[in-house]
């Protein structure tokens, strides 16, 4: 989760955000590289004193600073594709999860196990005991099995959400009226923390999401713990 | 008898100025570019690659999970 002054991405716990974020360090490796170049030629020109009131073209420095921006895109470009594709590659998923946005909660299906549903609202900060985390914490959090591919169909029942966990990468709009699927893989158990990410009245901010990855063997208990009561 | 100067100087530099100036000022942008780049490359992208990579190598996830599971963290467990 974030915590104060966090500047950068959050720590990846997904093998696919750890590929985000070693690719988000090479494009800002080339944004330095072209703004220490560039800045450096206009801090120059400070010092230039010289005028030529004739000057109509420079065939040489257009090919220049043509071709060489062509090169440096296509540094960029390929690292992007090649993740591009690994974020749609085919996987089975084990288990699946419906995700529905309302205002101003989750509520959360898992079809696959004799339809265990449950709404998640944020705890109110009055109400919060002095370890929970204030505007993160909800009642009710998904439980999902760790080291196994998650599939999650996100929707909404009134207006546009966004379903969103900045540690695995995710982040999936909930349209009402259309069913979008995103798959995951959590390679750590722990809490996750996320927020809505589109605006939709006004207790968007307060419509948080928390996940806890567990054991495929804990999940499955609670899988049975759920579907006797 | 016209007086002749001692030694001959050569006339004022009028053309070409801006490319002879540019060079020296390119090759200084450049230098400065690949210096700060590398840096970078060494003191930040690699050591974040180099840290995952340990942290993963060394990494028990249950035993992880067993620990947050002591402390109260879940509420599902």
């Amino acid at each position: 989760m974030s915590t104060w002054a966090n500047l950068g991405l959050q720590d990846s716990s997904s093998p696919l955000m750890e590929q985000l974020i070693f690719f988000h360090d090479h494009a800002l490796l080339i944004l330095v590289m072209i703004t220490v170049l560039v800045g450096y030629l206009m801090f120059m020109l400070f010092f230039n004193k010289y005028i030529n009131r004739f000057l109509l073209h420079g065939q040489l420095i257009e090919m220049i600073w043509t071709i060489l921006p062509a090169i440096i895109l296509l540094f960029i470009a390929f690292p992007s594709l090649r993740l591009l594709y690994l974020l749609d590659e085919i996987n089975e998923p084990s288990v699946t999860l419906k995700s529905i946005g309302h205002q101003w909660y989750w509520s959360y299906e898992y079809s696959d196990f004799n339809n265990i549903e449950f709404d998640s609202y944020m705890i109110p900060t009055n109400e919060l005991s002095n370890d929970g985390f204030r505007l993160l914490d909800v009642d009710n959090r998904i439980v999902l099995p760790m080291n196994s591919q998650i599939r999650i169909l996100v929707t909404a029942a009134d207006v546009i959400h966004s379903w969103t966990i900045p540690t695995l990468g995710v982040k999936v709009d909930g349209t009402p009226g259309r069913l979008n699927q995103t798959n995951f893989f959590m390679n750590r158990p722990g809490l996750f923390y996320g927020q809505c990410s589109e605006i939709c009245g006004a207790n968007h901010s307060f419509m948080p999401i928390v996940i806890e990855s567990v054991p495929v063997n804990y999940f499955i208990k609670w899988i049975s713990k759920n579907l006797n009561s | 008898m016209t007086n002749t100067p001692a030694t001959t100087s050569a006339g004022p530099v009028l053309r070409g100025l801006h490319n002879a100036t540019i060079k020296r000022n390119l090759a200084v942008a450049l230098g400065l570019t690949a210096i700060i780049t590398v840096a970078y490359k060494v003191l930040v992208n690699d050591p974040k690659k180099a840290a995952y990579a340990e942290f993963y190598q060394k990494y028990d996830a249950n035993k992880s999970f067993e620990r947050m599971r002591a402390n109260g963290r879940f509420q599902s467990c």
